[in-house]
């Protein structure tokens, strides 16, 4: 496939980005990006030092820098601190558009609902950790503003950067959307802020039955999710289409790509409190089949210390693409020959140095930000989960080869069936013409023995078979419904779907989302008053505070039945081993007893009915 | 199509009625308990009033510490009976928030009895052997309201024509 061929399929199915109202940043031309920064490298123990200043990068130019430094961490930096005139001047550009945009976006405050106690401490420990750790600076966003607008008004139009590439059968379109600046902190309440931000999806296609390249699987990169949950089938009714062109709802600020609009509840765990987790789980666990309770699924499973951001991604602002507000410019194809994707390792932006590294910039399409290269680079129908699924047109080929393969296996087990069953026989024939002499025992325990262990073979084999016989009746049933034209499955390879949040479950949602914002200063303002006045009875009432706000979470979060029933069998276990340290031997006693009664009585009814009858 | 109607799509004949026996069942045993374990309180208090030896206290002036004891003792025991009665009523007008108010009254006799046990050695606000009663009662009426038959109450009621009416026809 030429250039222009690639171009053209580039083209015929790219997407239609809906981004939300509010949405500063938008897809940009990566190389004008990179005009626009200097170069920097950090070394361990050293202070950052400039290897390029603006002038002097561009995209050509971008690897040989590298090149000349190996050691230390290389970013780009497009801002720069800005001046106090500056300053102003955004904050009044910002309050004149915010004005209009605040008219129409309001952040939802439910995200603290949603979660325990632990995890708004946790969430508490973070936004204070912010101050400590690396971050962007205050004013980056707001210079990030400024920059952006500045290449707009030079003429830069909204660009993606496409791939084309063939890997096991399908053909591979990717889209790779460049941003100058990731402001979800900042400015949608969400987990980090970043210079630059690389998004992807991809579209797999696959020759039909006349040979003609058609679209089967679609994939969005979205935060964690990998491998089978982020495709969806070209056909699923999730998959909004015009035409030809699949349309993404970009997260706020954030830029993932969704697949419906909706408000995305993002659960951050950190890896440093997952045995924490884990722990916290399997008690969860053990409780809830103690008080019978049916255990929820992996992915409506409450999260226990994570983090809770909210990614808006309403679709109620510019739309991007054929049909929408603003077109696309002229792809920009790029691959393993570009310079600047395969010669440049380091950050697209800022290195804040964040031990969590959410607020440290990304790097390029090709590369993770320790340089190593990206699964959905070197292996995209890995990375969507898609190297076990065949294309379309070749399902019914494979099943077929699927089927004989069967069958001449079934065909080896029986003949091995009918081997194994004359030699068991002619064992057996010997076992019987032995057994009567004393002289021959230890021959004959041994030919027992070989008997025993043949026959289990022999049933080991039936077993196969019956299995062999199952799968090609399930096999013959798929052909005839592929035969039939009907479609494949199209969500069972989803194990953890990402859906909008809904609010509607929590009772008195502005009861609880005031309750969620104060709970937990309350609950450490009581603790501290607490251990100040140091009543007589402390650990009572230190369970006392905590039974108390544990009822009222319960009540605003509908869940008073289950903590009230949990809380009393807690305290009747607590009582009961009380009552088994005092008692032991009288409980032992009385529990033979029980027993030793309940024999007799059962004996006696057995009896009776068997005189009667 | 088979129009045949499963074992389970066949209407009830007219003399079977459904029954809402479990549930009332559940209600009476629930209350049943409770008024028991309000008995005991009350039987207890009682006892304890009555059985002080008020005379050293009309002897000297300021009353003897084992009359203290068994006053405070008896006392002691007066709120949880008010509060078991307020239990009873409950279930008997709401059986749901009296299930809920039941098992929290059930745990807060719990939590003073551990506390009890815990701190109070020297027997000033209960008898030992009484106490291991108290918690023994108020275990098994937490394992009965936890029950499936216990959890019935925190469903609705069945209404009357649910009861004599034919469920199926």
């Amino acid at each position: 496939m030429d250039e222009r061929q690639q171009c053209d399929l580039l083209q015929r199915y790219e997407p239609i980005i809906r981004f939300t109202h509010g949405e500063e940043f938008f897809p940009m031309d990566a190389e004008a990006y990179i005009r626009a920064c200097s170069l920097w490298i950090k070394r361990p123990g050293e202070p950052p030092q400039e290897l390029a200043p603006t002038s002097q990068v561009t995209p050509e130019t971008l690897a040989a820098f590298v090149a000349d430094s190996n050691s230390g961490v290389h970013y780009l930096k497009f801002t720069e601190p800005l001046s106090a005139a500056e300053m102003a001047v955004q904050a009044l550009r910002q309050r004149r558009e915010g004005e209009h945009a605040a008219a129409d976006f309001q952040i939802v405050k439910g995200r603290l609902v949603r979660v325990g106690y632990l995890s708004r401490v946790v969430d508490g420990l973070f936004r204070v950790a912010l101050l400590v750790r690396g971050r962007v600076p205050g004013d980056a966003a707001a210079a990030a503003s400024l920059g952006y607008h500045t290449l707009l008004a030079q003429g830069h139009r909204h660009v993606y950067h496409g791939r084309v590439l063939e890997e096991s059968g399908w053909t591979v379109l990717q889209y790779w959307f460049f941003y100058l600046y990731n402001n979800w902190r900042s400015r949608f309440s969400g987990a980090n802020d970043h210079e630059a931000d690389w998004e992807m999806i991809s579209i797999y296609l696959a020759p039909d039955s006349n040979g003609e390249l058609r679209p089967e699987w679609v994939a969005y990169a979205s935060h964690d999710y990998a491998g089978d949950d982020l495709r969806r089938h070209w056909r699923d009714p999730e998959v909004e289409k015009v035409g030809d062109h699949p349309v993404i709802y970009a997260g706020a600020g954030s830029h993932a790509a969704y697949f419906r609009a909706g408000e995305y509840l993002t659960n951050i765990e950190l890896n440093a409190l997952a045995p924490i987790t884990r722990v916290t789980r399997q008690v969860q666990r053990a409780w809830k089949r103690l008080m019978r309770e049916p255990e929820a699924p992996a992915e409506d499973a409450e999260p226990v210390l994570a983090i809770p951001f909210v990614d808006y991604a309403r679709g109620d602002g510019l739309v991007i693409g054929p049909g929408g507000d603003e077109p696309w410019a002229p792809p920009v194809r790029i691959d393993e020959t570009v310079a600047w994707v395969r010669g440049y390792r380091g950050l697209w932006g800022l290195y804040t140095q964040d031990p969590f590294a959410g607020e440290d910039a990304p790097a390029g399409p090709m590369f993770n930000r320790d340089g190593t290269v990206r699964r959905a680079w070197y292996d995209p129908v890995g990375w969507a989960g898609l190297d076990k699924v065949s294309p379309a047109a070749a399902a019914l080929h494979l099943v077929r080869r699927q089927r004989q393969q069967l069958v001449d296996h079934r065909t080896l087990l029986r003949a091995q069936v009918a081997q194994k069953t004359a030699e068991l026989r002619g064992l057996d024939v010997q076992a019987t013409a032995i057994r009567p002499q004393p002289h021959l025992r230890a021959l004959y325990a041994q030919i027992r023995r070989e008997i025993l262990q043949r026959s289990g073979a022999i049933s080991d084999l039936q077993a196969e078979i019956t299995a062999t016989d199952a799968l090609l009746e399930s096999l013959d049933r798929h052909e005839a419904h592929l035969l039939a034209g009907g479609s494949p499955p199209l969500r069972v390879h989803i194990d953890r779907a990402h859906t909008p949040a809904a609010l509607d479950t929590v009772q008195s949602r502005q009861v609880a989302e005031l309750w969620a914002a104060i709970s937990v200063t309350v609950l450490l303002v009581a603790f501290v008053l607490l251990f100040a006045f140091n009543p007589r009875f402390l650990p009572v009432w230190l369970v006392a505070i905590l039974a108390l706000f544990t009822f009222i979470e319960a009540s605003v979060r509908g869940t008073f039945t289950r903590v009230v029933g949990s809380f009393a069998t807690a305290l009747a276990i607590a009582a009961a081993l009380v009552l088994l340290y005092e008692f032991f031997w009288w409980v032992v006693g009385g529990m033979i007893l029980a027993l030793a009664f309940y024999i007799l009585w059962d004996n006696l009814r057995e009896l009776t009915r068997s005189r009667r009858g | 199509m088979n129009e045949t109607p499963t074992p389970q799509q066949v209407p009830l004949p007219g003399f079977i009625r459904r029954s809402n026996h479990q549930y009332r069942w559940s209600l009476w045993i629930t209350v049943s308990v409770l008024l028991l374990q309000a008995m005991v309180f009350a039987g207890t208090a009682a006892f304890l009033l009555a059985t002080i030896d008020w005379e050293p206290a009309s002897v000297f002036e300021e009353p003897p510490v084992a009359v203290l004891v068994q006053m405070q003792q008896a006392l002691a025991l007066l709120p949880f009976v008010a509060l078991v009665l307020v239990c009873i009523i409950v279930c008997l007008v709401r059986p749901r928030a009296g299930w809920h108010l039941g098992l929290l009254t059930e745990s807060l006799i719990l939590l003073v009895a551990l506390q009890l046990y815990v701190y109070d050695r020297d027997h000033v606000l209960s008898e030992r052997s009484l106490l291991f009663v108290y918690m023994l009662g108020a275990i098994l009426i937490i394992i009965f309201m936890n029950s499936p038959e216990g959890r019935l109450l925190l469903d609705p009621p069945p209404h009357a024509h649910e009861t004599d009416a034919h469920p199926h026809g």
